[in-house]
């Protein structure tokens, strides 16, 4: 009988400690500051197109090195909303700047930031000229999603941001038109 | 006597549709002499035989799970995609137990006993983020025999001879295959300083130029 009450007690202790050893270190864990993000900029404008951006930091706020996969940002602009222009975006890590919307795989060290530029570009529809069609904008949903992982299977994320009409008329030196 | 060289030869992104063989003689076409040895970076050998694996595409267990917590968490089996690529090739059972051994030898010593037992891919797989775009979103594992491909270069290319190399930014140097004749550990240190360049560049192929003269 002893010897089972042995056993017992070594596999619990093992499980303990075990228990233990993963409490102590912990996990990845990585957020998208959207909160925090920098005030929306006007990066060009032409005569059909205009380009916002803002930053957003990527804090890794675990005791684990962490991976972003994947980050992408979604326009959500439906024609029955306003169909004045085509809106596309784009996740830019600020160290590696891409022209062709590739998200490169980055770690993130525990306790460490990366910072993502988010940008919005918003191409007049209809052959009209870009301010002419901004006058009717309405706010402009984006979700920036993001693929990430650590010591857990990946898991996709996303956060809401939200660029209004009046930032849009207002960093593109547009009025907006009233109802 | 002539000097050892370093030459890299830049080419454009290889994927599973390419023939490394046929890759390194249209690339290095007139260039290799008898007294070369042409050196492939293992990754992109891998990738030309296909053995990726997208982290999705994986099922993940929770064996899995707990042993790459085991792992420092930079390797590219600290993470649950790296440890299940592993597990799927070696066995679930032979790489927990590699792991378990290499900790309690440890405990007395004696390592390297989990890269010794847990099976060849053990130090050959690369997780996410370990290889240039577009395969910094896959899995990469370790090139399959990797000495009949080095047999096939030289022939091919009649050079002194051919190796497969696993080489970091981190000063990790590893020969994965090597032609008869051929001094592995010589080569080794003549590419420690990663002349196939970081994550993004592409130069997946060196050429040692005067390399029989070097090694005497």
């Amino acid at each position: 009988m002893e010897i089972i009450y042995v056993i017992v007690g070594i596999i619990v202790f093992i499980g303990v400690a075990l228990w233990l050893f993963l409490k102590n270190e912990g996990d990845t864990v990585i957020v998208a500051k959207t909160g925090q993000r920098t005030p929306f900029e006007l990066e060009e404008i032409t005569q059909d197109s205009v380009t916002f951006k803002t930053k957003v930091e990527f804090a890794n706020i675990g005791r684990q090195c962490g991976t972003i996969m994947d980050c992408y940002v979604r326009t959500l602009l439906p024609y029955e909303q306003f169909d004045g222009v085509k809106a596309a975006g784009k996740a830019e890590w600020d160290q590696a700047p891409r022209e062709d919307d590739y998200f490169e795989a980055l770690l993130i060290q525990k306790k460490q930031s990366v910072q993502v530029f988010v940008k919005v570009k918003l191409t007049a529809r209809k052959s009209q000229d870009i301010k002419e069609a901004l006058s009717q904008m309405v706010d402009l949903s984006l979700d920036l999603v993001y693929q990430h992982t650590g010591r857990h299977p990946w898991q996709i994320s996303k956060e809401r941001i939200v660029l209004t009409a009046e930032e849009i008329a207002n960093l593109a030196g547009v009025t907006l038109a009233k109802d | 006597m002539a000097e050892v060289e370093i030459v890299a030869v830049p080419t454009r992104i290889l994927t599973d549709k390419d023939d490394i063989i046929d890759i390194v003689e249209k690339y290095t076409k007139g260039k290799i002499g008898e007294n070369d040895v042409i050196s492939v970076a293992e990754s992109v050998v891998a990738i030309t035989q296909g053995r990726i694996i997208r982290p999705e595409e994986l099922k993940i267990s929770r064996v899995a799970q707990l042993c790459c917590r085991f792992i420092p968490d930079q390797g590219s089996l600290a993470s649950p995609h790296g440890m299940q690529s592993l597990m799927d090739v070696e066995g679930k059972w032979r790489v927990a137990f590699a792991l378990f051994a290499g900790f309690l030898g440890k405990l007395v010593g004696q390592n390297g006993l989990f890269y010794k037992w847990g099976g060849e891919q053990t130090a050959l797989i690369d997780d996410v983020t370990g290889t240039m775009p577009p395969f910094d979103k896959h899995i990469v594992y370790g090139p399959k025999d990797p000495q009949d491909v080095v047999k096939r270069l030289k022939e091919r290319l009649g050079s002194f001879g051919a190796v497969i190399a696993d080489v970091n930014d981190l000063k990790r140097s590893r020969i994965v295959g090597v032609t008869d004749g051929i001094d592995g550990d010589k080569v080794a240190k003549l590419l420690l300083d990663n002349p196939f360049g970081n994550a993004s560049q592409k130069t997946p192929i060196v050429i040692i130029k005067n390399f029989r003269q070097y090694q005497g």
